[in-house]
């Protein structure tokens, strides 16, 4: 993780409607996460979903590419055709492009969390933009899941699950590491101490 | 209990002696299980008589029926329960052993049903949910109609609110022999220590006829699947419509209306009396009663349904009105618990699905008060939509119906025109009875939400088994500075209805979220 500075642990946020300032100030691992303080996900969480939406750029754009030589190859397109699926492959990969360059930081400018001594609020979505409360002590179990790009980033996903049907699992994607760990464990005592 | 109680000691742990017994399913399980793999095998028995043509017809039967038969007595000698310290354990498996320990404390519902066939024998068959999953915890299907009554009473008696614990120790209380049985009669449940049952709702067939009456959905699905065969030229053969169709040729338009109209009415009326008659099936004898704190439901004229519902599990209730039944002043409750999601169209949900099928709205106030004492919903303080929030929603219905006609207009010059006042007028009265109706109420208990502009609904939660609360903005919401607002319990979906509030203005959708989540957690959660 040495070729990450920017990698901290949660960092308060002010204001609720502007959350993209972000203290420098770092966090020891092992302190508690603070409570009642809007938090945001690990900065590395932008280039992660950076890195994720190239992926998905790169094989989309190759697929379709691979089926158009094959077409231009085998003669399937009219002569006409051929200037407008070049120009449609083109626009494509560039939006997708374009996409997966600001869509990781547009998410993760609305994607925060606040724990606080009755739950834990959960901000998400960038279209459909959604708050999820779950009590302390509805708090069934939590997951700690890195996957392998993840691990790279020492970044991990927090599953947080209730006894709910459409939210009986609410995610949030991109802590890092030790914060997903502080905050599981934060969520789990919670629980204990209400005794359900 | 003799008849299908081995009552063998248990060979896993000699040294501790016990009174709990092992027991093994009715030994008719194998009949219905045989019966059942009957109907599956008919078809393909049916081709290989065709094709051997009575040559090694044995030979096929031996393929697919004896393993079949020594699949089921396998199953049904290995497949073996207990009921002990206050947990039912099921062991199943020879070769890989898979022994199931449910808590009475644990389990959610205890639900039989008996067909036809089953009741001549007198054996039912009996499912156990606990919270978990979509499948019931335990199925044993079948056992003796005594036994049921006695593993329900078994349950239920030797549980309390705290869970396993208690259950235990009430249990040990209890003499672990035979369970006093007497000889309870089906559908008569008697519980000593319970207190005796105290009939709440009773269904006569008037009832059960203006239930049928308005049938819902379904009736909808009915003219759509008519309209399809109707599509596919699936009535092309059928010599009824030949005839048709040369009456038409030689009758007048004003006859042709007239018979249409006649028509769809008998068709209607069809349809109605199906659902009618289908109700009076699965409903007939239907009875609500209160035992202790158990809620007792019977019902059911060739397959009989039983259905335990403690009343502390229930998660979610929902009052149905449709506009006729409106007209007739009745209202049907459906309630949630948790667990067994997915299908709840399935005979033994009757419980949830039709917990008071139909009630006069004059009667339900007392009802709703055996599930909660402090549950009312007249005399509580509904908040409606905002102004803002009527304006958008008329403002939908104008942009809608402009849509409407924007794609007519070129289609139909210059009648599509038409179009217009056709969808708004509608609209703006659907908008109308909508804005009227919509409604919640944050109440000392939990919360309750109502909708609906014909088919209204009317639901309610406890904070208790409030999970989770969200609010959500939609890019629309957001032009308008409105969220909605929804409740997650753990109910499975059965009441139809869920506790989503939109057009909420932001700041009031958030404190609401706030004040759910405090009162949430400040509330014990009780499966």
């Amino acid at each position: 993780m040495h070729d990450l500075p920017g990698v901290a642990g949660p960092s308060p946020v002010q204001s609720e409607a502007a959350p993209s300032a972000r203290p420098a100030e770092q966090r020891a691992d092992g302190d508690a996460v603070p409570e009642g303080v809007r938090l945001q996900l690990a900065p590395a969480q932008v280039r992660l979903g950076r890195i994720e939406g190239w992926i998905v750029t790169a094989v989309l754009s190759v697929a379709i590419l691979a089926t158009l030589v094959v077409g231009w190859a085998l003669d399937w397109f009219p002569a006409w055709l051929d200037v407008t699926l070049a120009g449609t492959w083109v626009a494509l990969t560039g939006f997708l492009a374009w996409l997966s360059e600001r869509w990781p930081h547009w998410e993760y400018r609305r994607t925060a969390y606040r724990l606080g001594p009755l739950g834990i609020d959960i901000w998400k979505g960038v279209v459909w933009r959604s708050v999820v409360s779950v009590p302390r002590s509805r708090v069934q179990h939590t997951d700690v899941m890195q996957g392998p790009l993840q691990r790279r980033f020492g970044l991990a996903t927090l599953s947080i699950h209730t006894a709910g049907t459409e939210q009986a699992q609410v995610d949030l994607e991109g802590l890092e590491h030790g914060t997903a760990l502080c905050l599981r464990d934060d969520l789990i005592r919670g629980g204990e101490a209400d005794g359900v | 209990m003799e008849s299908e109680g081995r009552d063998a000691p248990r060979p896993e742990d000699p040294e501790q002696p016990t009174t709990a017994r092992i027991h093994r399913l009715h030994p008719a399980t194998l009949v219905f299980r045989f019966l059942g793999h009957a109907k599956t095998l008919i078809v393909p028995a049916l081709v290989v008589l065709l094709l051997a043509r009575g040559e090694r017809w044995e030979m096929w039967l031996g393929l697919f029926v004896i393993p079949a038969m020594v699949y089921e007595v396998y199953r049904y000698l290995s497949l073996r329960y207990r009921l002990e310290a206050g947990e039912l354990i099921l062991t199943e498996g020879v070769v890989f052993r898979n022994e199931r320990h449910i808590p009475f404390g644990r389990i959610q519902n205890v639900d039989w049903t008996q067909g036809i066939l089953q009741r001549m024998v007198g054996v039912a068959e009996l499912r156990i949910e606990t919270a978990g999953g979509s499948e019931p915890e335990a199925n044993l299907a079948v056992l003796s109609v005594k036994v049921v009554e006695s593993i329900r009473e078994r349950i239920f008696a030797g549980r309390s609110p705290g869970g396993a614990a208690q259950a235990a120790t009430a249990e040990q209380r209890r003499p672990l022999g035979e369970p006093a049985l007497g000889e309870p009669a089906l559908g008569e449940p008697d519980i000593p220590g319970a207190g005796a049952p105290r009939t709440l709702l009773s269904l006569p067939a008037g009832e059960l006829l203006r239930l049928g009456l308005s049938p819902g959905p379904g009736v909808a699905g009915i003219f759509v699947l008519l309209g399809v065969a109707w599509e596919l030229d699936l009535f092309e053969d059928l010599p009824v419509l030949d005839s048709l169709s040369a009456w038409w040729k030689s009758s007048t338009g004003e006859t042709i209306v007239l018979a249409g109209a006649a028509g769809a009415l008998a068709l209607l009326l069809v349809v109605m009396l199906l659902s009618a008659a289908s109700m009076v099936l699965r409903l007939h004898g239907f009875r609500l009663a209160r035992v202790g704190e158990d809620f007792r439901i019977h019902c059911g004229l060739l397959t009989r349904t039983s259905a335990t519902i403690p009343r502390k599990r229930i998660q979610f209730l929902s009052v149905h009105e449709s506009p006729l039944h409106r007209w007739m002043g009745r209202v049907t409750v459906r309630i949630e618990t948790a667990g067994g999601g997915g299908d709840f169209d399935e005979e033994p949900k009757v419980g949830r699905r039709w917990f008071l099928p139909l009630v006069r709205r004059a009667e339900l106030p007392p009802l709703l008060r055996e599930i909660d004492p402090a549950l009312d919903l007249e005399g509580v303080d509904w908040t409606g939509p905002t102004a803002a929030a009527r304006r958008r929603m008329r403002r939908a219905a104008v942009i809608l119906s402009l849509v409407g006609a924007a794609v007519a207009l070129p289609l139909a010059w210059p009648w599509g025109g038409l179009v217009l006042p056709g969808l708004l007028l509608p609209f703006l009265w659907l908008v109308q009875r909508e804005v009227r109706f919509m409604a919640y109420a944050r109440t000392p208990y939990g919360v309750l939400f109502r909708n609906g502009a014909l088919y209204r609904k009317t639901s309610a939660t406890f904070l208790g088994k409030v999970q989770a609360v969200s609010t959500t903005a939609s890019p629309f919401d957001r032009r308008w500075g409105m969220a909605s607002l929804a409740v997650d319990t753990a109910g499975a979906g059965s009441a139809g209805h869920r506790i989503a509030v939109s057009y909420l203005p932001d700041e009031v959708a958030a404190e609401l979220r706030a004040d759910l989540l405090a009162g949430a957690q400040r509330a014990r959660f009780e499966w």
